[in-house]
């Protein structure tokens, strides 16, 4: 299977005005095969939108490298960096927020597609790419306001489809969807994949949709990557403590969680687990292949 | 059994721009007995939340109420004054939302509102602290939070907050207008355990109002579908989930994700909801429905109870199929 | 443009009625060379301090061409006027008289309206001087007005300019930028207005008088707006949608104008529409205090410094504030129409 990206030790710290840190991402370490939907799963605080946007380059990681097909991306700059840039794309989570009020829409779709092509080519292209999202192309010359939030999600997804990328993020892109849209949200990012052959970062809070769509999961917490693996493994045979809340929580079953105060060195999520140890306050445990394939960082295994 | 909820009819509309009234609840029929909790579910736009604002009245400045009844513990609450309505709110009915930052005013400490919100004539202070004290412990948090300030609290803190503001004077019935839904995961499966328990403990009933259908399944003991300003069916979780009577529920059960195989593609509903303005004729459901038949598009369905459940459809009734058996 | 002048018309009448008003005014200041029976500069000394001479349009109850009554001089002292009625004089329309050059090239011996002989039509009046108030505060509104338009797009570019780059790259420059705006702020802006022009030789001409009054104007004005396009270009930067765009690759330049700067534009536009008047204000007050434009040319503030500094004169010929109530005429209209376009340009309301 092809590596498409490897992240190697990638961090990023933010610093608030009381002098204090917050390690929004802490040393992650993770590949994406060509042609995988990678799911990531977390909860709010977990880093897996700050990873979404490091990938794309919206974010500069304070630590790490960062290899996209071969090619270091961190501490490229200028023209470089902006003709990658349209290899890969972002969805956003909130339909109402990720449009230009002020922007037609044909004019948001148009914006990404490579120069060189004349005004008619492009509006042709437009047409093409808002068709191929279910929007009616006659409806083009509305602003945003004037669409549903379905509607809008897929005026992006053409816009992230306009420089023909091979990679696209989609960070919570159905959680602020009713169900039922929803639905055909997630059965148009599963055609578009197949169609033009994508490979995806999908990011989300919903356990269930993840386990629908993604082929490879990676669980986090409070910035790190607690498990990591194969769909099948990391929901049907969780190793992590923090796994096994999460999948109890979303099937409604009953969940121990005593909160513990104080801050640890040790692992972060030593504060809430049931199982914790002494050494698990102190020390930071590290991803480890239990088997094939499944990763986890807990000193349980 | 005494019902603490029952509404009766209800018609609300709403006046736009040019002085029009468009009706966007059609005659909702809803009941809820004591200590039972009932699940309002829907997409945006179903009138879901109108439904729960009306009984809380506090619809907004442009909408009203047409026609109907709402017996809040045997009283219309539509036709008591707003002095009377006041003193409802709170002993009666508590209220709590979605984002419990916004509805906590900041510049108080979570103590000092549960305090304020204590209603019952001729307590001394140590007694309402008491009270205060005994209603933090009741949903979870621990004795400090009465001096911390929203903002020192994490939103599922802030909810349990909002909850013990609501439960503080014991009402007999508790609204909640989808509280987990901004909430993580986890967070959120301790809200929902707190309310179960306080049925019981404090013999609340729950009018819980989501669009999350597999969460209402997972924890009431009705669920109540809209669609389009209506109650298209009433039934109990488990039969909703296996064999739901109306076709809306079935094709929104269809929807839910983890039905699914990985790669298979998911049976989504054919067109979409409609602009309350423009209902179609008939039941508003029929163009999207794949059991649609004549009458359907000329007639809206009644309201039809089998078995104790409730459903708008005109495949059930005299004329039509038998009646599902579990 | 016709778009936006038609939707003006239906969402906001007063702001519709104020563009016309302004249109009408600024087209007067324009012809003014055109319109006028009198030079700004034409003292006829006999009748200094003339009460407002109207045409009549009856007479002996009959319908008539417009005239006016000749002026009998009653008391030159106490500069009493009187309508003497035995003396007729028509008012002529495109009326021949003394040469003028319009736009400062054009020659032509004809105006508007007009009297012959020894006719004088004084529509608003003549000041202590005895020049024709009417046509004064036209020749004024070239300046007052002007002043207005011309100060606010410099104010304008440069605080977009300014306050876009420092919100949207942020570090040390905009830094620097927001100590200087919070300099200039500092200070109280009438008396930095009068600081700065004091600074300058009192005898300069008047081209340079105007010049200087208007660089002086916008070189405060820019720095609160700024500071505000700063705060907004700050959160819009962090929009999704801006995100967005820099994710499909597009440069900064194409960014900060296409994304960023038009969604301030509700602000901006109504925030310059407000403005104008206290540019007009502005150098209204530098005029009063004889700062500004020197006699013999008109502009509305120097008008009004000599009604106002004398107390005969305000309330034995009130006419002469004539001007203040063309300035207050302007200002209202500039803020019912920086209503009416912030209405209009809000998308929301497409």
């Amino acid at each position: 299977m092809e590596i498409m990206w490897k992240l190697i030790d990638v961090s990023k710290r933010y610093h608030t005005g009381k002098g204090r840190e917050i390690l929004a991402l802490d040393r992650i370490g993770m590949e994406i095969y060509k042609g995988e939907t990678f799911g990531v799963i977390g909860e709010s605080g977990s880093g897996k939108t700050t990873l979404g946007k490091v990938m794309v380059g919206l974010i500069e990681p304070s630590e790490g490298r960062i290899y996209f097909r071969d090619r270091c991306l961190t501490g490229l700059k200028g023209k470089e960096l902006l003709n990658l840039r349209k290899e890969f794309q972002i969805v956003f989570q909130d339909p109402y927020k990720s449009l230009n009020p002020r922007m037609r829409v044909k004019d948001a779709v148009m914006e990404g597609i490579r120069k060189g092509m004349g005004r008619k080519e492009k509006r042709e292209k437009v047409k093409e790419l808002l068709s191929m999202v279910g929007i009616e192309p006659k409806i083009m010359d509305n602003y945003p306001h004037q669409f549903s939030g379905g509607e809008r999600q897929r005026i992006s997804i053409a816009r992230a489809l306009s420089t023909s990328p091979s990679f696209i993020v989609c960070d919570e892109p159905t959680s602020n969807l009713d169900l039922s849209v929803q639905a055909k949200i997630l059965n148009l990012f599963m055609e578009l994949k197949e169609k033009f052959h994508l490979t995806y970062l999908f990011i989300s809070h919903n356990i269930k949709v993840i386990d629908f769509i993604a082929d490879r999961v990676a669980v986090m917490f409070k910035g790190r990557i607690v498990e990591y693996g194969k769909r099948e493994d990391v929901m049907k045979h969780p190793l992590h403590p923090y796994t096994e809340v999460l999948i109890s929580s979303a099937f409604f079953k009953k969940v121990e969680i005593i909160e513990k105060e104080g801050i640890t060195s040790g692992c972060a999520f030593s504060s809430l687990c049931p199982y914790v140890e002494e050494r698990c306050y102190i020390e930071k445990p590290e991803l480890k292949e239990v088997e094939k394939g499944h990763l986890v960082a807990c000193f349980r295994i | 059994m005494e019902e603490i909820l029952n509404i009766k009819g209800l018609e609300v509309v709403l006046k736009d721009i040019r002085g029009d009234e468009i009706k966007i609840l059609h005659s909702v029929d809803l009941s809820i007995k004591k200590k039972e909790s009932l699940a309002l579910v829907g997409e945006s736009g179903s009138g879901k939340t109108i439904t729960a604002r009306t009984v809380m009245g506090l619809l907004p400045e442009h909408m009203s109420v047409k026609k109907g009844e709402v017996f809040l513990c045997g009283r219309d609450v539509l036709k008591v004054s707003q002095q009377e309505l006041r003193d409802i709110r709170g002993v009666e009915a508590g209220f709590i939302f979605q984002e419990p930052s916004s509805y906590l005013n900041p510049v108080f400490t979570a103590g000092s509102q549960i305090y304020e919100a204590i209603k019952k004539e001729g307590l001394k202070g140590d007694e309402k602290k008491a009270m205060c004290t005994k209603v933090l412990k009741d949903v979870g948090l621990t004795e400090d939070v009465y001096w911390r300030y929203p903002h020192q609290l994490s939103g599922g803190m802030q909810q349990r907050v909002m909850i013990a503001m609501a439960i503080v004077n014991h009402p007999f019935l508790l609204i909640a207008d989808e509280p987990t839904t901004a909430l993580d995961v986890t967070t959120a499966a301790g809200i929902i355990e707190l309310l179960k328990n306080l049925t019981e403990s404090y013999g609340l009933s729950l009018l819980f109002i989501t669009h999350d259908i597999s969460l209402a399944a997972s924890f009431t003991d009705k669920i109540a579908v809209m669609y389009a300003g209506r109650i298209v069916e009433v039934s109990h979780p488990l039969r909703i989930m296996g064999s739901p009577l109306h076709p809306y529920t079935e094709k929104l059960i269809a929807c839910l994700p983890e039905r699914y195989k990985s790669g298979e593609r998911i049976k989504t509903i054919e067109g979409s909801v409609p602009d309350f303005r423009n209902l179609p004729e008939g039941c508003p459901f029929h163009p999207r429905c794949p059991y649609q038949m004549d009458i359907c598009r000329r007639k809206e369905p009644p309201a039809i109870t089998i078995d104790g459940f409730t459903v708008r459809c005109f495949r059930y009734g005299d004329n039509v199929e038998t009646n599902r058996c579990e | 443009m016709k778009v936006f002048i038609k939707r003006l018309k239906k969402r906001n009448t007063l702001s519709y009625i104020s563009l016309w008003l302004l249109v009408f005014l600024y087209g007067l200041a324009i012809l003014a060379d055109l319109i006028t029976p009198y030079p700004y500069d034409l003292q006829h000394r006999q009748y200094a301090l003339c009460p407002p001479v109207l045409p009549h349009i009856f007479y002996n109850s009959r319908l008539v061409r417009p005239f006016v009554y000749g002026i009998e001089v009653v008391n030159p002292a106490l500069k009493e006027y009187k309508e003497d009625t035995s003396r007729i004089y028509p008012v002529r329309f495109f009326v021949k008289g003394p040469e003028r050059k319009v736009f400062g090239f054009i020659k032509t011996e004809r105006y508007l309206f007009g009297t012959e002989g020894e006719g004088r039509i004084f529509l608003f009046g003549t000041d202590n001087q005895g020049r024709d108030i009417f046509s004064r505060v036209l020749y004024g509104a070239r300046i007052s007005l002007s002043i207005g338009i011309i100060g606010v797009s410099i104010s304008f570019i440069l605080g977009l300019l300014i306050g876009g780059l420092s919100g949207y790259f942020g570090g040390w420059l905009d830094t620097f930028m927001m100590r200087v705006v919070e300099l200039i702020m500092m200070f109280p802006f009438f008396y930095l207005m009068l600081a700065l022009r004091a600074v300058f030789p009192p005898n300069l001409s008047s081209l340079q008088v105007y010049l200087l009054i208007v660089v002086i104007l916008s070189l405060i004005g820019w720095a609160s707006l700024a500071r505000i396009i700063r705060g907004m270009v700050l959160s819009i930067r962090e929009e999704e949608y801006v995100m967005a765009a820099r994710a499909l690759g597009l440069s900064s330049f194409r960014i900060i104008t296409r994304h960023i700067l038009p969604n301030t534009f509700s602000y901006t536009i109504t925030a310059i529409t407000l403005s104008i008047p206290d540019y007009i204000i502005g150098e209204s007050a530098l005029s009063l205090l004889g700062l500004g434009i020197q006699e013999p040319y008109p502009s509305w503030g120097n008008m009004l410094s000599v009604a106002v500094g004398n107390l005969r004169i305000l309330t034995g010929a009130p006419w002469m504030l004539i001007p203040g109530f063309f300035i207050f005429l302007t200002v209202l209209a500039f803020n019912f129409l920086g209503d009416g376009i912030r209405d209009v340009t809000d998308p929301k309301n497409w």
